[in-house]
């Protein structure tokens, strides 16, 4: 045991292990329900005992073991079932193979959660919860919703893994295409909740960093090309978290960060990933969405951007995904090379289905910029502010009237 | 598992389907049941005559009461089942969306209930 340690420090730790210990906890107790029930009791434990009696030497295996412990207590009074010392030898190898497997384990418990057969809202509450570890609080205010309708849904979607025979496995390679889908999708939504922070903070990298890690151990097991095009997306975003908060915490728009803040090991390695996907020659929205982000990512002066090839990559992208959000990125990259008609054409035609959406409303302000319609820009620059979600982004809007 | 897959479709539209038509679809059912048969996945499955023909029952204060016609007027309506042994529920949506009537009606998947 390793000396008393604070609070915070113990709930980056319980925060640390948290989906590895769910996952083993769902495959060895096989009912999603109970093992939320045992990994909560396992948190409290360990919020009670280490602050006195310090980190365990392997706090993996300590809440792994709790957590078994209070499920026995509880369901298997009867059954001394034995497999404490067993669980704890297996999980102290450090070895990769041990690593990997915990990292299957996650793997099936995000495909469990995200099942098709769960409503995809669900599916990203329901991984929140049981692979990220955040509590129902937490989840509501990020998903916007009362804590009790979130409660009832949650619920709903474990008595609907327990009841119709959603299995805790990796789906065989024959029904790969139908199971993948969702969970590059929960995946992608955790990310950009971490990147673009609807939940009133504006980053949260640790959260960016969780779903970057996931997303590498689904490539590992599932060397799909699209899984390698949502990692590449994602090292592409996350290389630019240094740049995107200015000194005031404000945030920095793509053309005015400075790039020498960009991470490049983390851009040389999605430039990797994604020309390697792109060979596969099985071209996906995720590896489009990735190829426009490096195009961004490949120059060191923004005046440099080539915008013509930004152009035709968002053309092949409106293909595969026809939404308002995409049309209106293309509009901005429109705007970036000058095509206002265009640009101003697609603006209107998307102005009803976004008129809650903050973003929009920066684009709209940049159009009329570009039109010299003074008026027009501030009060679209006014609407922005009031829509988006976070403080900072408010004030980088705010800034600009 | 048990699953119940219930058959969904719009019965109005029967009437109106050719001859050929008709036999082309009751051909496809033949085959898919006998998939179902070779593969040991089929327990059992009917299909069911028209709404018009259904009989809802219910007891109230220990009296009788019958109602002409199905328990609820609905845009489709049930028109058939299987029952099917699967694996798990990916492999009750596997077959249930090879049901022919999935390409026009809607199928709905029910695990049976097990009482242990």
């Amino acid at each position: 045991m390793s000396p008393a340690i604070n609070k915070a420090a113990i709930h980056e730790r319980i925060q640390a292990h948290h989906s590895a210990v769910q996952a083993v906890l769902v495959r060895n107790i096989r009912n999603v329900q109970h093992a939320e029930d045992a990994m909560q009791e396992a948190v409290i434990k360990a919020l009670q005992n280490w602050p006195e009696k310090g980190l365990p030497d392997n706090p993996r295996a300590w809440l792994i073991t709790v957590g078994m412990n209070s499920f026995r207590d509880r369901y298997k009074k009867e059954a001394r079932l034995d497999f404490t010392a067993d669980l704890l030898e297996q999980h102290e190898e450090d070895s990769s193979a041990a690593q990997n497997e915990f990292e299957d384990d996650v793997l099936r418990l995000i495909f469990m959660c995200c099942h098709p057969a769960i409503v995809t809202e669900n599916q990203l509450a329901l991984t929140l919860r049981l692979v990220m570890g955040f509590s129902l609080e937490e989840i509501a205010s990020a998903l916007l919703v009362p804590v009790k309708t979130l409660e009832k849904r949650v619920n709903r979607s474990k008595r609907k893994i327990i009841g119709s025979g959603i299995d805790f496995e990796l789906p065989p390679q024959t029904r790969l295409e139908n199971r993948l889908v969702p969970v590059q999708l929960v995946l992608y939504l955790i990310f950009n909740e971490g990147y673009y922070g609807s939940s009133g903070q504006l980053v949260n990298r640790e959260l960016c960093r969780q779903a970057i890690t996931l997303v590498r151990s689904l490539c590992r097991v599932f060397p799909h090309p699209e899984n390698f095009g949502l990692l590449a997306l994602m090292l592409f975003s996350d290389s630019r978290s240094e740049a995107r908060l200015n000194d005031k915490l404000e945030l920095v728009t793509l053309d005015k960060q400075d790039r020498s803040l960009w991470k490049q090991t983390q851009i040389n390695e999605a430039d990797v990933l994604i020309q390697k996907a792109l060979l596969k020659k099985q071209v996906g929205t995720y590896q489009l969405q990735a190829a426009i982000a490096g195009l961004h990512s490949d120059v060191l002066d923004a005046a440099e951007t080539d915008w013509q090839e930004i152009i035709l990559l968002y053309q092949a992208l409106l293909k595969y995904k026809n939404t308002p959000v995409v049309k209106l990125n293309f509009a901005v990259a429109l705007m970036f090379a000058n095509e206002i008609e265009q640009a101003s054409r697609i603006i209107s035609e998307i102005e009803d289905s976004l008129s809650a959406y903050s973003p929009f409303y920066a684009a709209q302000a940049k159009l009329f910029e570009l039109k010299n319609n003074k008026k027009g820009m501030q009060s679209a620059l006014e609407k922005a502010a009031q829509l988006s979600g976070s403080a900072e982004a408010a004030q980088h809007y705010r800034t600009q009237l | 598992m048990k699953y119940l897959c219930l058959i969904y479709e719009d019965e109005t539209v029967l009437p109106s389907r050719t001859e050929e038509e008709q036999n082309a679809i009751m051909g496809e059912y033949f085959a898919f049941t006998n998939e179902l048969q070779e593969a040991g996945k089929h327990l059992g499955g009917e299909a069911l005559m028209p709404t018009e023909t259904a009989t809802s029952i219910q007891i109230r204060d220990g009296n009788r009461v019958t109602t002409d016609g199905p328990f609820a007027e609905t845009k489709e309506q049930l028109g058939g089942f299987y029952m099917l042994e699967c694996e798990n529920l990916d492999e009750a949506i596997e077959l249930a969306s090879k049901i022919p009537s999935a390409k026009w009606g809607t199928i709905e998947v029910r695990p049976i209930m097990v009482f242990d």
